[in-house]
């Protein structure tokens, strides 16, 4: 099988968050192995983000901290995450990894969380961005031992005599089997003791507390023993029902969330319960199948807020001179990194879209295109200690387009409408309405395409 | 790469918004709410500090526990022997005196969660305090009601509130009806037709599109027929508040509003800070009232508000409160059944871990709104059974 453009750019869009037109024109007539093989080598590197040295929120220090002194750490530990944020999509926009930065953003959806603690906030994306194309085990461990997670879910507040089911129960009906299958509200309580003590301490490293660990025998999924934290993770891992959940995750974030076919599915299951849980595999199978690259899949999704945001830099070669800009979008559009709505991450697909999220998502490449002023105000979050605050009024984006580049990329170009419609949408439109908005026509078609509802699929 | 972008035009059947000459909304459909009954939601975000809002003035814990915050009886605008009004919420006062507000003490939920943002997940989507849910418990009680229009359920705000989202239904979001309108007339954006198939994500798209159009030059036109002669706050507030008087003064369809304020996480200076809020809250309620009166509105109506959470009783190191449990919400009209106090003080001599209990579930009183003022069927909308209040 050889690669078409559409096809070319359905797996930039899936495997990455698209590509510029120069790249999608050299993936032409490739086959899928050798595409694949080539994001892959690119995203064999790992850069660590890296902005805080140590957590400075820890609250026996701050116990009798002077109330200025303790307002002035957290702020500074606000303006960490959203340097984070700004760092992550960065990479997003900047990085060849393209195919770790996908599958972390994935994993961080499924794996949801937030803290007020920059530096546990960088343990657990730093644990997400190294596993996100390894292996699922090391993952599902690395981050059940993540403080950002054992605060999020309380597992501090977890101990012998007093347990705390929260953890327990989350990692199996969102981390691993999925709701409702397979495990009984009596295998959370059990499993709640097995993870008592699983805390962190002063220096944000993980620690079995054992004085207030449980080490009883207990009986989960009709096993008796005197189990551990990692015990009834790995019993987890054992039922195949986990590399089903996962799966079929996937199979809704790279192929299609509307359709989801059966057979398929089982065959990407099959592939990482007897691969043990290696991810690669399972990325391998979908991206370079035959069934990956058919016309029902292209252009079935809707873009969620970042794939909407990160693609239109890696597209047309826009930047950001300030966080606020895209911290704003990320806002008004629904989906902010490190601020997912709740332990079970974004609802996503239709869920992005309403009213005020598709008038914005529709103006947004224009916003950008023209630098236009905003008319809208943030929504306030209402939380004092609001991690991405944006103070004042916020004007413009700060993007930057650099037209030099973009009609480098595009040079090629003998029709441009024609060929711009091509290269951005992934389902075809009957027409577009031309308007001269500013002196290239070049941005002028952008933004025509940018405003058809079909723009917001990939 | 060649398309078949011809013959996807001819087999796609498409109704032009823009080219539609008379809107549907004008076509004479009957009004989908026959009562003609509005609901208003006022969110305090951040938590606002219930118990400096309806003072126990008489209770010596609460004094206690609040050497420096707390409100001192003179101050109270008293309204029984134990109870009173924050003194600068006079609108409520004034609501109370007549008839025209209700309040429920020691709302909340079991095993409370203290984030602002798992605490107000659970508040807009009315679940449990351990159940994930992605719908708003408005959004899916607009679902209930087959066919809603954008427009009958609106945010007065820049986004929308997870509250208000449905499966199918989509609320609009607008602070500003004039800039959504004149957004909505680029011809680019205008062009967008309906799609045979509205369940796939093109269709849906284009559905959205299409009823945002249509909905934006709705609203705009109620908006201007509603123009009112008052003079509301010139803050963020007193506009929203202005504004969803205008609609409902100018005839609009739209059963349900949301309003948030923000700013109530009062972690410091809590009693400049929180008096700031409650006065501008209280000078632009009193002008909504007033403007619904006018126009004949205001036994139609029924405002909701409520908090996220209530603060700790006792104060903390900064003259302020940290993130608590149960607390007041209150609800105003003209019609109500049993105005006054709903239920006692809450007990501050039972507390858990320094916070309050809760006495009455939350999903109690959304229940009581939707079956009693909506005159809908909240099963299926909130799980589980749910006293009803005898208030509306």
């Amino acid at each position: 099988m050889k690669l078409n453009q559409r096809q070319v750019q359905h797996f930039y869009w899936r495997a990455g968050f698209f590509t510029s037109y120069p790249e999608v024109e050299d993936g032409i007539e490739m086959k899928p192995e050798d595409l694949y093989e080539k994001a892959l080598a690119q995203s064999q590197q790992y850069t660590a983000i890296n902005v805080v040295e140590m957590d400075t929120l820890d609250y026996m220090k701050m116990k009798d901290m002077p109330a200025d002194e303790k307002r002035r750490l957290q702020q500074e530990s606000r303006t960490a995450i959203k340097q984070l944020n700004n760092d992550w999509l960065e990479q997003m926009a900047n990085s060849d990894a393209m195919l770790r930065e996908r599958m972390s953003l994935f994993w961080h959806d499924h794996f949801a969380c937030s803290s007020n603690r920059s530096f546990f906030m960088q343990g657990y994306l730093d644990t997400i961005r190294k596993n996100s194309i390894g292996n699922f085990r090391d993952l599902l461990f690395g981050i059940s031992k993540e403080p950002a997670m054992l605060q999020y879910l309380n597992n501090q507040q977890n101990k012998k005599g007093s347990p705390n089911e929260n953890f327990a129960r989350e990692v199996m009906e969102l981390f691993t089997l999925g709701r409702d299958n397979g495990y009984t509200e009596d295998d959370i309580k059990e499993a709640a003791r097995a993870f008592t003590g699983w805390a962190f301490n002063s220096q944000g490293d993980f620690v079995l507390r054992k004085r207030v660990h449980d080490s009883d025998t207990k009986t989960i999924f009709g096993k008796t023993g005197e189990f551990e934290g990692e015990d009834v993770l790995d019993m987890l891992l054992e039922n195949k029902q986990t590399a089903r959940y996962i799966c079929s995750k996937l199979y809704k974030y790279l192929v299609n969330d509307q359709e989801v076919d059966a057979e398929k599915l089982d065959l990407m299951v099959n592939t990482f319960y007897d691969g043990n849980y290696e991810i690669e595999p399972v990325l391998r199978l979908v991206f370079t199948s035959d069934w990956f690259y058919a016309e029902k899949n292209i252009g079935s999704k809707i873009k969620s807020p970042i794939d909407l945001m990160v693609g239109l830099r890696r597209s047309l070669s826009i930047s950001y001179d300030n966080w606020d800009g895209q911290v704003f979008i990320q806002r008004q559009l629904g989906q902010t990194l490190f601020y997912p709505p709740n332990v079970a991450g974004w609802p996503g697909g239709q869920a992005w879209i309403d009213s005020s999220t598709l008038l914005l998502r529709a103006r947004l490449t224009e916003i950008i295109l023209l630098s236009s002023e905003l008319d809208l105000e943030v929504k306030e979050s209402g939380d004092d200690n609001d991690q991405l605050k944006i103070y004042g009024k916020l004007k413009k984006l700060g993007s930057e387009v650099d037209e030099r580049q973009m009609k480098k990329d595009f040079k090629s170009f003998k029709d441009t409408k024609v060929q711009m419609e091509e290269y951005l949408l992934q389902v075809p439109v009957d027409e577009t309405k031309f308007e001269s908005k500013s002196e290239s026509q070049l941005i002028d078609s952008i933004i025509a395409i940018s405003k058809t509802p079909e723009f917001q699929l990939c | 790469m060649k398309t078949n972008r011809r013959k996807f035009l001819k087999q796609s059947a498409f109704i032009s918004a823009g080219t539609l000459m008379v809107p549907q909304f004008v076509q004479g459909f009957a009004p989908v709410n026959k009562t003609g009954r509005k609901l208003v939601i006022i969110q305090f975000s951040g938590g606002n500090d219930g118990l400096n809002t309806i003072v126990p003035y008489t209770n010596d814990i609460y004094y206690q526990s609040r050497p420096e915050i707390a409100i001192q009886p003179a101050d109270v605008l008293k309204a029984t022997d134990e109870l009173g009004f924050n003194p600068y919420l006079t609108a409520l006062k004034s609501l109370y005196d007549d008839g025209d507000l209700a309040i429920v003490n020691s709302v909340g939920y079991p095993n409370p969660n203290r984030s602002h943002f798992r605490s107000m997940d659970i508040w807009h989507t009315a679940s449990g305090s351990n159940e994930y849910l992605s719908y708003g418990w408005l959004g899916k009680y607009m679902d209930s009601k087959q066919g809603s229009k954008p427009y009958e359920a609106i945010e007065v705000d820049s986004s929308l509130s997870l509250a208000m989202k449905g499966q199918s239904f989509n609320a609009l979001a607008t602070t500003n009806p004039n800039q959504m309108f004149q957004t909505t007339r680029d011809a680019q954006i205008k062009q967008t037709a309906k799609h045979e198939d509205e369940h796939s994500n093109l269709g849906y798209l284009r559905k959205t599109m299409v009823e945002t159009v249509d909905a934006a030059q709705y609203v705009n036109q109620k908006n201007w027929k509603g123009q009112t002669q008052l003079t509301y706050p010139n803050s963020q507030t007193g506009k929203n508040f202005k504004l969803t008087a205008q609609l409902i003064n100018g005839g609009a369809e739209t059963e349900v509003f949301y309003l948030s304020i923000g700013g109530f996480d009062t972690h410091f200076n809590q009693v400049q800070r929180q008096k700031k809020l409650h006065l501008d809250y209280s000078k632009s309620l009193e002008v909504f009232v007033k403007d619904l009166k006018q126009s004949g509105s205001w036994d139609n109506t029924l405002i909701m508000n409520f908090s996220e959470f209530g603060r700790r009783v006792a104060q903390n190191g900064s003259k302020g409160t940290d993130h608590g449990t149960a607390s007041n919400v209150y609800m105003m009209g003209g019609a109500l059944k049993n105005p006054g106090f709903y239920n006692g003080a809450p007990d501050l001599t039972d507390l858990d871990k320094g916070d309050l209990k809760y006495q009455i579930d939350f999903r109690s009183v959304y229940a009581t709104i939707i079956d009693n003022w909506l005159g809908g069927d909240s099963t299926g909308i909130i799980s589980g059974q749910h006293k009803k209040l005898n208030i509306v």
